[in-house]
């Protein structure tokens, strides 16, 4: 399984919507620091761009991205997303992880409890190539 | 530069920052008390990561512009997401992006409005929201960066901990914080050798320590993260053997036992010596790891001075609440060095882990008693969202229901349970939940801090007749300092004021004495519809309440006049009674009472 770097998540999904966003291609690092003036992106994605790519700062990503570029709405109930029992880890990526769990675009993984099967977003995990390239085109296809 | 940590805990060599001083009322450094509940603004709730320097001057111009700095919000607080993610030459750094001109420039410019300037860091290796800018092992370096930047207040949270298995820290770091499986031990002297099983012969004191088979575990601290803890009462066990020792002199103390890694079995053991000397610390360290939880290993002999008659053997690990004091009081420390007579307000943010409600006053103004109040934060143009309710941590009832029994720990002399910042302002949450969740807030002493975009508000805003009640701020402020205490509630318990309850359908009766010799008086509806049974509370039963600290004048007063907080309206008490026919759903009626 191949990981990938943030920049290069970054910069395919930029590429992916430019016709949405009015925007045109960039060199990356023109492209972190619109990011960041936009707030879709914060200082460690561009300090730290060439480290692998991890659920979390995928979700958060993606989720700044759809509303500061893309203008989607959060859900408002994200309840259901409680099913995964790591969620509220993560005070600051919380609702990043509701949202695109909730809205499809990632998904959590079984792990065994004490003999019984739980779900966790486990959000330290590396993202691999193929589902990065999953989470653009699942995002592609997201109707508001 | 990489940042060297140590590779295990401190060395704890005065016993002042141990356990057994939580309850001695001495806070350590010379920290200053007898700070009032903070008021102020902070930006996570208003602006999560998205908070600039930009906004926040305009949220400080709006403090002042709505005369809300003359109601006493005085801070105006940058929380996570300020800083650069790597330090500069060692030190902390402005995100160049978000706040162009620096912290101090930001800093100077908020003073220059008379208000006080606030600042966010981490006692872990990274914050919270990933940048590796936590204080671990910079205290000094950041102390000082901080009283250059003229900061009056620091919120220091705990994700990163090293020393425990707190937010993003390794889960196998419950090695620190848990004794292991202890089965016996062997006391040798001259002429003596005894063995105790853990079980058989030995005590467990305090709550928390469990046994299994032939052996005890679960000796440490319990974790206050989440709902369902209480705080009150014992929050740790130990395991005691009595000794009767033939003469003076040393022994050699050998434990059996067996390592995790895991909560409830760890690898580090705390001894003590109690006797008529006192307690003497004889152990505080690692024991070599077991093959396994189920494979029991004698540790090495542990010397002992015992005398002569009854010795007490305590075998515990106290180290989560320990090495967080530690950690604050590096920063403390630092603070201290930095600027000698400096007054920085302090606020303790590790979520009620380590139930800093026993220790915190030592080092803090204010410790947070749970996880977060919510989850879903603002940003600029979004509101966020706030709940009423939630079985976790992320509403104001969670939060509410921890906070209302911690009375005990709340005063001038120690600090203030912090049950997070205010939501006023969030979707999810209608104007009578606001006003509740003020009202609470206001009765309980806590922190007042808010978290709205204050663009949104002007002074027909309903939501700024919310934050600028005067007369609920005098009560959160009065000089007197004792957070209000549940004297009442409608779910059936022995002590109102210390149960803790988690079922909101139910009524909440709380009075506060105040510092003119009066009471304030609420009365809360958890419930998410109306409260239709009346309710009538009279002075008698007031002052009947244990542990109450009325004054005299009010207690041998026979007639009182009352004051709706929200209403305004004054009345005489008749029979010294206040009858209230309903309260809306998640409502409250707030009164001053007071002796005529």
């Amino acid at each position: 399984m191949s990981e990938i770097k943030v920049c290069e998540f970054i910069k395919n999904l930029w590429n992916v919507f430019l016709e949405e966003t009015g925007g045109k291609q960039m060199e990356i690092s023109a492209l972190l620091h619109y990011g960041r003036t936009r707030f879709w992106l914060e200082d460690q994605d561009e300090v730290q761009k060439d480290s692998v790519l991890t659920k979390r700062t995928a979700a958060r990503i993606v989720h700044h991205f759809m509303n500061k570029e893309l203008n989607f709405s959060d859900l408002e109930d994200i309840h259901q997303a409680e099913i995964l029992k790591d969620l509220y880890t993560c005070r600051v990526c919380a609702n990043s992880i509701a949202q695109v769990y909730l809205r499809g675009l990632m998904t959590g993984e079984e792990i065994e409890v004490n003999g019984e099967t739980a779900e966790i977003f486990n959000m330290l995990e590396s993202v691999s190539e193929s589902s990065a390239e999953e989470i653009i085109l699942k995002l592609k296809k997201l109707e508001k | 530069m990489k940042t060297q940590y140590p590779s295990k805990p401190m060395v704890i060599s005065d016993n002042e920052f141990r356990f057994d001083s939580f309850d001695n009322g001495k806070s350590l450094y010379n920290k200053k008390k007898n700070h009032l509940p903070a008021m102020g603004w902070n930006s996570w709730n208003a602006f999560g990561s998205g908070n600039t320097e930009a906004l926040t001057k305009t949220m400080a111009d709006k403090l002042v512009e709505l005369g809300l700095d003359k109601l006493g919000y005085k801070f105006v607080v940058l929380d996570d997401g300020c800083y650069k993610s790597e330090r500069i030459e060692g030190k902390l750094a402005n995100d160049e992006v978000k706040f162009p001109s620096g912290f101090l420039k930001l800093s100077d410019y908020v003073h220059s409005l008379g208000l006080k300037f606030g600042m966010y860091n981490d006692i872990g290796t990274n914050l919270c929201a990933g940048a590796e800018v936590g204080t671990c092992g910079h205290e000094k370096t950041d102390a000082q960066s901080y009283v250059d930047w003229k900061v009056d207040f620091l919120k220091i949270d705990n994700c990163y901990y090293l020393w425990d298995n707190a937010t993003f820290s390794n889960p196998e770091n419950a090695r620190y914080v848990y004794t292991p499986k202890i089965k016996s031990i062997r006391l040798t002297g001259k002429d003596f050798d005894t063995t105790l099983s853990a079980v058989k012969d030995g005590k467990l004191t305090g709550l928390g320590g469990t046994i299994e088979e032939n052996y005890v575990l679960n000796l440490g601290t319990f974790d206050g993260t989440n709902t369902g803890t209480t705080p009150v009462g014992p929050r740790s066990s130990e395991l005691w053997f009595e000794i009767e020792a033939p003469e003076n002199g040393k022994y050699q103390l050998v434990v059996n036992y067996a390592t995790s890694k895991e909560n409830g079995i760890g690898e580090w053991l705390q001894v003590a010596l109690k006797n008529d000397k006192g307690n003497t610390y004889v152990y505080d360290d690692f024991l070599p790891e077991t093959k396994d939880k189920n494979n029991f290993n004698d540790s090495n002999p542990i010397e002992l001075e015992l005398l002569k008659g009854k010795n007490t053997i305590r075998i515990m690990n106290h180290r989560r609440q320990e090495n967080t004091l530690c950690s604050y009081a590096a920063m403390v420390e630092g603070l201290n060095l930095a600027c000698p007579e400096h007054d920085i307000t302090l606020s303790l943010c590790e979520w009620g882990k380590t139930m800093p409600q026993n220790w915190g006053y030592k080092l803090g103004d204010s410790w947070r008693i749970l996880n977060d109040i919510t989850f879903r934060v603002g940003s600029d143009g979004n509101p966020g969202f706030g709940a009423w309710a939630d079985p976790g941590t992320p509403s104001v009832t969670s939060q509410y229901n921890k906070a209302v029994v911690m009375d005990e720990f709340a005063g001038l002399e120690k600090g203030w349970n912090d049950p997070d910042m205010l939501m006023i302002g969030m979707n999810g949450l209608t104007d009578t939940m606001n006003k509740t969740h003020f009202a609470m807030w206001c009765m309980m002493n806590s922190p007042l801090m808010l978290g709205i975009d204050l663009r949104r508000l002007d002074k027909e805003n309903f939501l700024y007749k919310i934050i600028s009640n005067s007369d609920l701020i005098s009560l959160n402020q009065d000089k007197l300092g004792i957070q209000a205490k549940r004297i009442w509630t409608s779910t059936k318990c022995n002590e109102p004021d210390k149960e803790y309850i988690q079922d909101n359908n139910r009524t909440d009766i709380l009075v506060k004495p105040l510092s003119d010799g009066n009471i304030a008086l609420s009365v809360f509806n958890l419930r998410e519809n109306q409260a239709s049974e009346p309710v009538k509370i009279t002075m008698e039963m007031i002052k009947s309440v244990k542990n109450l600290k009325l004054s005299d004048n009010f207690i041998n007063s026979n007639s009182f006049i009352a004051k709706d907080l929200w209403s305004n309206e004054e009345f005489e008490l008749k029979n010294g009674e206040v009858l209230i026919d309903s309260i809306e759903a998640c409502g409250n009626v707030t009164l001053k009472i007071s002796a005529k």
